[in-house]
């Protein structure tokens, strides 16, 4: 019955002098144990190749406090952040995109927001079928209603269709159009600010998708390298103790 | 370098500085060991940190019969061990389990094909799961051996055993992981190249 023991301190070459040169003189008889010390540096050399994640530990407990470069480098963006930061910018392009435009054509009456533009109305109503006007303050829309009206009125005449907007406003336009044409502004506004937010949020999660993957990949590549350093060190260890145990025996 | 001791010394002196070297200094293998004993991410992290939080708060009792990394090693050992029986169950593998080959090609080195990158990763899954079957004083054992590189006589004074006792557990466990690898389909190929494969079609 072999020494179990003695093939395993020889592995791992841990073991007294005397105990090497005993299992020495052993393997050259043992073709058993010769065949299993080299199972067992196969199994050694399978081991290495399982190499734990490298993450950023960074124990804060006694760590001084990171400068705030280091700080802002650590920095992550999460969902709620995205959430956050759109609504922020949402706000400031909502702000910024003042401007009223007002279409009317064949395709019949739109009223939307457009990119800042101040230019103002003109003072009539001009012959061409199509017409884009601007509307910056409360006076100039209300005119801009009145002609409008008037050219579907008349418009709404010359194909004897029935009337779109009812009698009694025809001569201003009352407090309700008004408040008729702030909703249908709002209105667009806000469907713009939900798409905007949406494709900002979506922008972000891709960025940080992005981040992510590159993060993972650079962990995993350093956890290999990692695993292939300690095996490489463990190895430079074992050799030194060779070496010391034959400087011993001298 | 200054050495572990005198940075022992120091920290229990007060000295904070000293005692965060220490930490930046065994961080690493700290959350290696505490990874490998229990198999999961964020529990070892959790493990690793508060090794160093009772370390800290014990420096006054550490009387350096022991070398520092020795009792840092126990101390996480025994931190494994309370999460292990707290959480009732063996330590599972975190790996992947499906592999982006779009992505592998991205981090495969000059001299390695796909192929050998996939083999490497997959190796690497193997033994974690392999290892996960063990039973707990037979991996801790080859852990602090076969990565941690410490001696028979250390692993028997940290798990207060004989030395033979070590010598057995080694052998043991690594003759089952030797089988439960090569029924998973791990084959060595000694020489030249890529040493390991994973036999084609095998799991």
């Amino acid at each position: 019955m072999c020494d179990k023991d003695l093939l395993v301190g020889y592995l791992y070459d841990d073991m007294a002098p005397g105990e090497r040169r005993i299992m020495d003189a052993h393997l050259v008889t043992c073709d058993e144990c010769r065949t299993e010390l080299s199972g067992l540096r196969g199994t050694r050399t399978t081991l290495s190749s399982w190499a734990p994640p490298t993450p950023d530990l960074a124990f804060p407990f006694v760590r001084p406090a990171p400068s705030p470069r280091l700080r802002a480098r650590g920095w992550t963006v999460s969902p709620a952040w995205g959430l956050a930061a759109a609504a922020v910018l949402v706000l400031s392009v909502a702000s910024a995109v003042a401007n009223v435009e007002i279409k009317y054509g064949p395709d019949g009456f739109s009223v939307r927001t457009g990119s800042a533009r101040a230019v103002a109305a003109p003072p009539s109503a001009p012959a061409s079928p199509m017409q884009t006007v601007s509307a910056p303050g409360e006076p100039d829309l209300r005119r801009q209603l009145a002609d409008l009206r008037e050219r579907l009125r008349t418009l709404e005449a010359a194909e004897g269709s029935h009337p779109v907007l009812t009698s009694g406003h025809a001569q201003a336009p009352a407090a309700s159009d008004l408040r008729l044409v702030r909703q249908m502004i709002a209105d667009s506004e806000s469907r713009q600010e939900q798409v905007l937010a949406r494709r900002i949020t979506q922008v972000l999660r891709d960025v940080e998708g992005a981040r992510r993957i590159d993060f993972d990949r650079t962990q995993r590549a350093l956890a290999e390298v990692q695993g292939v350093v300690d095996t490489t060190m463990i190895r430079q260890r074992e050799t030194e103790n060779v070496l010391r145990v034959v400087h011993q025996s001298k | 370098m200054t050495t572990d001791e005198e940075l022992v010394a120091r920290s229990r002196g007060g000295d904070l500085d000293s005692f965060n070297q220490l930490v930046v200094r065994w961080e690493r293998p700290i959350y290696a060991l505490a990874y490998r004993v229990i198999g999961r991410e964020e529990e070892a992290r959790d493990v690793a940190q508060e090794t160093f939080l009772r370390a800290y708060r014990a420096l006054g009792g550490f009387k350096g019969q022991a070398k520092f990394s020795s009792w840092l090693y126990r101390i996480t050992l025994n931190l494994c061990r309370d999460w292990i029986r707290r959480e009732r169950r063996t330590p599972v593998s975190q790996a992947p389990e499906g592999i982006d080959i779009i992505e592998l090609a991205g981090e495969t080195e000059p001299s390695e094909s796909i192929e050998d990158l996939v083999s490497r990763r997959e190796l690497g899954r193997a033994v974690a799961k392999a290892m996960a079957m063990l039973p707990e004083e037979q991996r801790t054992a080859i852990i602090l051996k076969e990565y941690h590189g410490l001696t028979f006589q250390e692993i028997a004074d940290m798990l207060e055993c004989p030395l033979s006792t070590v010598k057995t557990r080694l052998y043991q466990g690594l003759t089952v992981l030797r089988k439960q690898l090569q029924e998973r389909g791990v084959e060595h190929v000694f020489g030249h190249g890529p040493e390991r494969r994973l036999r084609a079609g095998s799991g």
